[in-house]
């Protein structure tokens, strides 16, 4: 898996990157990730205004943090400094959420890449968004995110597991679970037959 | 082959196959489970079917996740917003 980032904003002891330098590195690894940073945001906060100031306060703290990046994996690096910056946010606006946003902390991948029988024979009937999102908002929050940012946003494990704080094995059982539910819900609605 | 033999290798394939088909890169499935997912579910219907209404699934999901894309102007707002942070904090533009 990839490398863990503790996206901890620290007081950098090694030589100071130029403005130069740090504008271009911002440019280069972090601007591509806003759109996803939105999505995550999105998921996390319920609000597409709460999430663009989460994304905004991530920039932030990105952008003074960029000499501390490696140059690896520029996404997950991202995705700590975001829910770090939301845990923040939260615990001096709605301290009585506190535990809830931490309840969350979870993300998803490809399932594309496989198709080892090609569902000519149809399976699936096409799903309405509506019964689709219906069969998503009566999961149990948690096990929500999980689905949510690895099937609806396509993350990786990983960056799943960096966005929420929580272990990969963790994202893969509640991934699982909400999968289940989820097949069991469209099924008896008659969305998958 | 036994019924026996049948029901574990569902019961193997049903552990196996969110990671056979998600494919990613945290939990690789060896290559002597893959294969042997890809032969079970060429000769069994339930899991055949299981999988295949996992992919549905997925794909749905998927769709759904294009409708969603943050608009040009939601990543506009939010780069105008740091550049306004970082000039009132460096006085530099
Ligand atoms: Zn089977």
């Amino acid at each position: 898996m990839g490398e863990r980032h503790n996206g901890q904003v620290q007081p950098s002891d090694a030589s100071p990157m130029s403005d130069a330098a740090r504008r271009e590195a911002f440019a280069r690894h972090v601007e591509p990730e806003i759109p996803v940073l939105l999505r995550v945001a999105r998921t996390l906060t319920g609000s597409a205004a709460d999430a663009e100031d989460l994304v905004q306060e991530t920039l932030i703290r990105a952008y003074r943090a960029m000499d501390q990046f490696d140059g690896a994996h520029p996404r997950a690096w991202l995705l700590t400094i975001l829910r770090n910056t939301g845990s923040n946010l939260r615990r001096r606006t709605r301290p009585d959420l506190v535990e809830d946003w931490n309840a969350l902390a979870d993300p998803k991948p490809a399932f594309g890449a496989e198709r080892p029988e090609t569902p000519q024979d149809a399976v699936l009937v096409d799903v309405l968004d509506e019964e689709l999102e219906r069969a998503i908002n009566a999961l149990d929050a948690r096990f929500r995110a999980v689905l949510v940012m690895v099937d609806v946003h396509g993350l990786s494990y990983a960056e799943c597991a960096e966005a929420l704080g929580i272990p990969v094995g963790t994202v893969m059982s509640r991934l699982s679970r909400a999968r289940d539910r989820m097949r069991k819900h469209l099924k008896a609605t008659g969305r998958l037959s | 082959m036994t019924s026996n033999f049948l029901m574990r290798e569902c019961r193997r394939t049903a552990r196996n196959l969110q990671r056979f088909l998600d494919r990613d890169p945290s939990a690789p499935l060896s290559e002597d489970d893959r294969r042997r997912v890809e032969a079970h579910l060429k000769e069994c219907e339930k899991c055949r079917t299981l999988s295949e209404e996992f992919q549905a699934l997925h794909s749905s999901l998927s769709d759904l996740g294009s409708t969603l894309a943050p608009s040009d102007e939601a990543v506009d707002r939010v780069k105008a917003a740091l550049d306004r942070a970082l000039q009132a904090e460096t006085g530099q533009p």
